[in-house]
């Protein structure tokens, strides 16, 4: 085997051991997980090349889903972090941090920071998503917040308020206002559709989960738009077009729309405003691979484009683009929704499509049992999604499925086997059991090879 | 890795007599209890290839984690609790990370992963660092250990058995 570089006036040459190219320069835009993932990846399979993440923040990557329990204090601001500095320098990653990526020499092959620029051979653009910001009026005084990033959760900890109103009541909005109500706040949660969570459930599970919220105190509207916040610097009040709401702390959670800026014109964007990408998450010029929620996948039920802000999805994601960069060809098997909202006792999840998104061909199975409520989502006969409420075993029956394309005409279809209970040790013929296994329990299994 | 073990079981020789699990809960909880037994004995009855004569009814299989090559706990998992131990292949929850939200329970298509109610953590099975007690203390010989280039050898085994078998009963009642 050939390693290392060789040089020939001056210039170094790549030297290609079957598909794989060494001393590459990979340049990864965003240090979320999707690009974390993406830089892992890559040194996985080639421990020579260069590799470079240009990073906004200042710290390293952390996980966004467990915000909400830093911010009610359930967890410190340390596990927060799932990686620290030194894990990339013993993967050999250059963290490039607080730098922001102002544009993309796509013919020189560089990147174009504020005072340098990066010079690449693969180019990862995992830049991320960015808070939706309502055009209401009043938005920029003091207490007005996002729920997106550390900093924002350390703004909200910071804050010193005791009425919350959280607009949006997507799961952010809804962990958030968990979060507040945990640490004390009183909690109006306002959202502008006909039930909460309107991208994960579908009108009965939500009404469950709503009336959990407000049986602990959680004052929920629906149908109710927000019109203006009220205050001179900082926020005093909410008006809503039904009423208004003395406050002294706003969230926003209206949803989260692809981070674009620094590829608009440059890439094909897809029609959700995505960066438009093929399977193997390469985008429409070459050597440019885009993954995580500013990418627009395809979705694995049915394959149509979809904005897939997830954790998971992101991870997947940035793997397979590493690994597409880095010469092994992976092909990205799609986005699919998997949500998981723990609203008090509560459990709530949501996986793959609802009812409310499909428009045709659209059956629906409902399951009660000890409590707890399921709903199996079936297009055309196929299970394409569940939505389940305080009953979260055997979930993973449903996720495979989802993957498998399983035809399914009742609720007993999904379950293969019968669990071993308990009364079954008094129910069992002792006897029989000896006889029923060829030589019996001591022999082992010696006796047959 | 042409070290990396798996746990194969063959359902021909298990009894049902769940040791397996008691070692297990016994091991790992430091007290028996077969509900937080991170291995489970499943009964169902009369299976196609293993079942050889009537009396074989009652067929016992088993549900463990089977560690697997692309897993969905893995990437569920918001905190990257979920890793993979280079040396024995296992997926192993790290225990200084895990905030128990329990998404990794949700994604689990085995159903193999237990929520510790005093920890509020998640533990599964973690091959016991290497030395599997399930297989240990496994009365009938059904769960071997064994390399994973050596784990399809026993099903060869007993297909080719199972063959002979019904040839010899073939040629029985119509000779030749």
């Amino acid at each position: 085997m050939f390693h290392g570089e060789t040089k020939i006036q001056g210039q170094a040459i790549t030297i290609k051991i079957g598909n794989i190219e060494k001393q590459k320069r990979f340049v990864v835009i965003g240090n979320g997980i999707a690009g974390m993932s993406a830089a892992y990846a890559i040194r996985k399979l080639q421990k020579e090349s260069k590799i470079k993440i240009i990073s906004e923040e200042p710290n390293p990557t952390y996980s966004h889903c467990v915000l909400p329990d830093y911010l009610s204090g359930e967890i410190s601001r340390d596990r927060v972090f799932v990686r620290e500095f030194p894990d990339y320098l013993r993967k050999n990653i250059q963290l490039i941090k607080s730098k922001k990526a102002i544009s993309l020499d796509l013919e020189r092959k560089n990147v174009i920071l504020q005072a340098e620029k990066i010079a690449y051979d693969k180019l990862i653009i995992a830049t991320g998503s960015k808070p939706i910001i309502p055009p209401i009026k009043g938005i920029n005084k003091k207490g007005v917040f996002t729920f997106k990033s550390i900093e924002d959760a350390d703004g909200i900890c910071t804050w010193e308020g005791c009425t919350a109103v959280v607009i949006g009541s997507g799961p952010i909005g809804i962990e958030a206002s968990l979060a507040l109500k945990r640490k004390g706040y009183k909690v109006f949660l306002i959202e502008l559709l006909d039930r909460i969570l309107p991208q994960v459930f579908d009108d009965y599970p939500a009404s469950l989960i709503r009336e959990v919220l407000e049986v602990n105190g959680i004052d929920v509207a629906t149908q109710e738009r927000v019109v203006e916040i009220l205050g001179r610097e900082s926020v005093e009040g909410v008006v809503s077009d039904r009423r208004v709401i003395k406050c002294d702390t706003v969230i926003l959670a209206t949803g989260m729309r692809p981070e674009k800026e620094l590829v608009e014109g440059i890439l094909e964007l897809g029609k959700l405003g995505g960066i438009k990408v093929n399977q193997r998450m390469g985008t429409n010029i070459q050597d440019v691979y885009a993954c995580g929620d500013c990418a627009e996948a395809q979705s694995l039920i049915d394959g149509r484009p979809i904005l897939s802000l997830l954790w998971h999805n992101a991870r997947q994601q940035g793997e397979v683009a590493g690994s597409n960069a880095a010469g092994i060809p992976r092909a990205y098997v799609g986005s699919l929704n998997i949500t998981a909202v723990d609203v008090f006792d509560l459990k709530a999840v949501s996986i793959g499509d609802i009812g409310a998104s499909l428009a045709s061909g659209l059956d629906i199975i409902e399951v009660r049992r000890n409590g707890g409520y399921r709903r199996l989502v079936l297009s055309n006969g196929v299970l394409v999604g569940v939505q389940s409420i305080s009953w979260d075993e055997d979930l993973g029956l449903f996720l495979s499925a989802i993957l498998g394309k399983e035809k399914v005409k009742t609720y007993k279809d999904l379950m293969p086997f019968r669990r071993l209970p308990f009364r079954f040790l008094k129910q069992f013929p002792f006897d029989r059991k000896l006889q029923s296994v060829r030589g019996g329990v001591n022999l082992g299994r010696d006796q047959f090879f | 890795m042409d070290e990396e073990k798996v746990i194969v079981f063959d359902p021909h020789y298990c009894s049902g007599c769940m040791y397996c699990m008691t070692a297990c809960s016994t091991y790992n909880n430091g007290a028996t209890s077969l509900s937080k037994s991170r291995i489970h004995i499943v009964r169902h009855e009369g299976h196609a290839i293993t079942k050889m004569t009537d009396e074989d009814d009652l067929i016992f299989d088993v549900i463990t984690c089977q560690q697997c090559d692309q897993p969905y706990c893995l990437y569920l998992c918001p905190v990257l609790a979920v890793e993979r131990d280079n040396e024995t292949g296992a997926l192993m929850i790290n225990q200084d990370k895990c905030v128990g939200c329990r998404m990794c329970m949700v994604g689990c298509p085995f159903g193999v992963i237990l929520y510790d109610l005093n920890r509020k953590q998640v533990v599964k099975c973690e091959l016991c660092g290497g030395d599997p007690q399930c297989v240990r203390f496994c009365a009938s010989g059904a769960l071997q250990f064994l390399p994973k280039n050596l784990a399809h050898l026993q099903k060869r085994d007993r297909l080719a058995r199972k063959m002979i078998q019904l040839r010899s009963k073939a040629s029985e009642e119509e000779p030749i």
